[in-house]
C-alpha cells in the first residue's frame, strides 16, 4: 500500500466497559465501541461488541494473557483509493498478551498505558454493489491477523464501584496489514467509557 | 567524523558493487538493455527496459510482451520469464518494461487511469494518451529494433496497471494487443466506470479478440476480489466470439503477493 492511502483520520469513539472482577485473577470485560470516522472524504461507521477473558495475570496485574471474541459491523462509504462500499462484518477470535504500566495513580485518578500483542483469526463478510452497472456481489475472507498496539486510559473513580474513563488507542495492527486498515480503523481512537468493579 | 566518512564510503562501494552484480547477473540470462524514449504525445521521458532471449535471432519473429510498472516488476519478471523459456513452458518472447525516467508514483495515476478523478490533487485520467503512446510511439520504437510478431502483442499490468491493461482492450475496437494480463486490476476506479465502458463496447456491436488472463489475491479487499471476478464473469457471459479468458484467485494472497506469479501464469496461459 502506498502512502497515498494513509490519509489522516479522526475517529470519535464511545466505549462502554463492564468488567466484573470475579476472583481477583480472572476478569471478564465486555466493551461496546461506537466509532464514527470524522473525515469529509470518507464516511465510516462502526459498532463493536467485544468480550475478553483474562487467562493468566501477574500478581501486579501488569502482564496478562487473554482470549477475546469480538464482532464488528461497519458501514463504509469511502471516496478513496481501494474503496469499498457496503457492509463489513468481522468476527474475530484472538489471543492477547498485554503489558500494563500505571503512569499515575491517586485516590480517584489513574493513568495507565497498556501495550499489547495480539493474534486473531478473523472472518470477514462484505457486500459490494453498484446498481448502475448491476454489480451486486458478496465477498468473504478468512485470515490470520497479527496485531500490535497500545492504549492509554485515564480512569476517574466516582466511588468504589463506578468509574469513568477516557481512552486513547492506537492500533498498529491495521498498519501491518497492507489493505485491511482501509476497512478498519487507522490512527488513533478516542474513547469514553464507564466501568463497574465487583 | 573521518571514521564515519570511511564507513559511509565502504557502504557505498559495497552497495554499488552489489548493484553491479545484480545487473550483470540479469544480462547473463539474455540481452538486457535500458534506454530512454521521449514521448511527444505525453511530453514525458519513459525509461524502457528490454530483455531478449539468449538465443535471439533476427531470422525469426517473437511475441512482444509489454510490462507496466517496470521499475517495480521488470527484473523479477525477467527471471521468471527466462526460466519458463528455458524450460520450454512458453515460447521465446521479447519483454519490454515501460517505466519512467525520474519515476514518481503520480505518473502512473496520470497514465494508467481513465476517467479523471477530481478528488485527487494530482493529474489522473490520461490513459487514452498513454495507450496512444504505447501504440504509436513505443511499438514502432521497439519493432524497428527487434524482430517482432505483430500478431502476438501482450500487455501486462498490476493494480492500476491491471486497470490500464483492461482499458487497453476496451478503449476501441481492434486493440493492438492480442493478449492481456490484468493482475489485481483496480476496477473500482471512479465508480467502477470500466464496467460502463465494457457495456458501451458491447452495445456498439464490437467483438473482442484476445486472450485475457485476470487474477486477484484471495486476501485482497472486496473492491478488488469482487470486481475482478465480476468482470471475468461478465466477459464470459457476453459470448464474445474471439475472447479466450481465464480467471484465477490466489488463495490467501495479498495485493502485494500477486504481481509476479500473476504475470508468470498469465504468460503461461497466453504463450503456452
Amino acid at each position: 500500500m502506498n502512502l497515498h492511502h494513509m490519509k489522516s483520520t479522526l475517529i470519535g469513539s464511545l466505549l462502554l466497559i463492564f468488567s466484573p472482577n470475579l476472583n481477583g485473577q480472572v476478569q471478564i470485560n465486555w466493551a461496546w465501541e461506537l466509532n464514527t470516522l470524522l473525515d469529509i472524504e470518507k464516511k465510516y461507521y462502526g459498532l463493536q461488541l467485544q468480550l475478553e477473558k483474562k487467562l493468566l495475570s501477574s500478581a501486579s496485574g501488569r502482564y496478562s494473557l487473554s482470549v477475546g471474541l469480538s464482532n464488528e459491523f461497519h458501514i463504509v462509504d469511502e471516496k478513496d483509493l481501494e474503496q469499498v462500499s457496503g457492509n463489513t462484518i468481522q468476527n474475530q477470535l484472538g489471543v492477547i498478551l498485554s503489558n500494563r504500566i500505571k503512569l499515575f495513580k491517586n485516590q480517584r485518578f489513574s493513568l495507565a498505558n497498556t501495550a499489547y500483542l495480539a493474534w486473531s483469526y478473523r472472518r470477514t463478510r462484505a457486500n459490494f454493489s453498484n446498481p448502475e452497472y448491476q454489480i451486486n456481489r458478496d465477498h468473504s475472507a478468512d485470515r490470520h491477523f497479527v496485531g500490535i498496539g497500545c492504549y492509554w486510559k485515564l480512569d476517574y473513580a466516582l466511588n468504589d464501584h463506578w468509574s469513568v474513563q477516557l481512552v486513547a488507542k492506537t492500533d498498529l495492527s491495521r498498519w501491518l496489514d497492507e489493505y485491511e486498515f482501509e476497512l478498519a480503523r487507522p490512527g488513533l481512537l478516542y474513547g469514553l467509557g464507564i466501568r463497574k468493579r465487583f | 567524523m573521518t571514521k564515519s566518512l570511511v564507513n559511509f564510503f565502504c557502504l557505498l562501494v559495497a552497495f554499488l558493487y552489489l548493484q553491479g552484480c545484480e545487473k550483470e547477473e540479469l544480462s547473463q540470462l539474455g540481452t538486457y538493455t535500458e534506454s530512454v524514449l521521449h514521448s511527444d504525445l505525453i511530453n514525458e521521458d519513459f525509461k524502457i527496459f528490454t530483455f531478449l532471449p539468449s538465443d535471439y535471432s533476427d531470422q525469426q519473429t517473437y511475441p512482444l510482451v509489454f510490462l507496466m510498472d517496470a521499475e517495480w516488476y521488470f527484473e523479477k519478471t525477467v527471471r521468471e520469464v527466462e526460466e519458463m523459456m528455458t524450460n520450454n513452458q512458453i515460447s521465446d518472447c521479447i519483454l519490454v518494461g515501460v517505466g519512467y525516467e525520474g519515476f514518481d508514483e503520480s505518473q502512473r495515476f496520470r497514465d494508467y487511469t481513465y476517467p479523471a478523478d477530481d478528488e485527487y490533487d494530482i493529474s489522473t485520467g490520461e490513459a487514452d494518451h498513454y495507450h496512444d503512446f504505447l501504440e504509436n510511439e513505443l511499438m514502432p520504437y521497439i519493432e524497428d529494433q527487434f524482430s517482432v510478431d505483430p500478431s502476438q502483442r501482450i500487455l501486462m499490468g498490476h493494480s492500476l496497471g491491471g486497470l490500464s491493461a483492461v482499458y487497453g482492450l476496451l478503449r476501441k475496437p481492434g486493440s493492438p494487443f492480442t493478449g492481456i494480463v490484468a493482475i489485481s486490476p483496480s476496477l473500482w476506479w471512479v465508480e467502477q466506470s470500466i464496467f460502463g465502458m465494457e457495456k458501451d463496447y458491447l452495445d456498439a456491436g464490437n467483438d473482442l479478440s484476445a486472450k485475457l488472463y485476470i487474477a486477484v489475491g484471495g486476501d485482497e479487499p472486496p473492491s478488488m476480489t469482487i470486481l475482478a471476478e465480476e468482470m471475468a464473469d461478465r466477459l464470459q457471459q457476453r459470448n464474445y466470439s474471439n475472447l479466450d479468458l481465464k480467471f484465477h484467485s490466489y488463495d490467501g494472497a495479498s495485493h502485494g503477493q500477486t504481481p509476479i506469479r500473476g504475470f508468470s501464469d498469465g504468460l503461461l496461459f497466453i504463450l503456452n
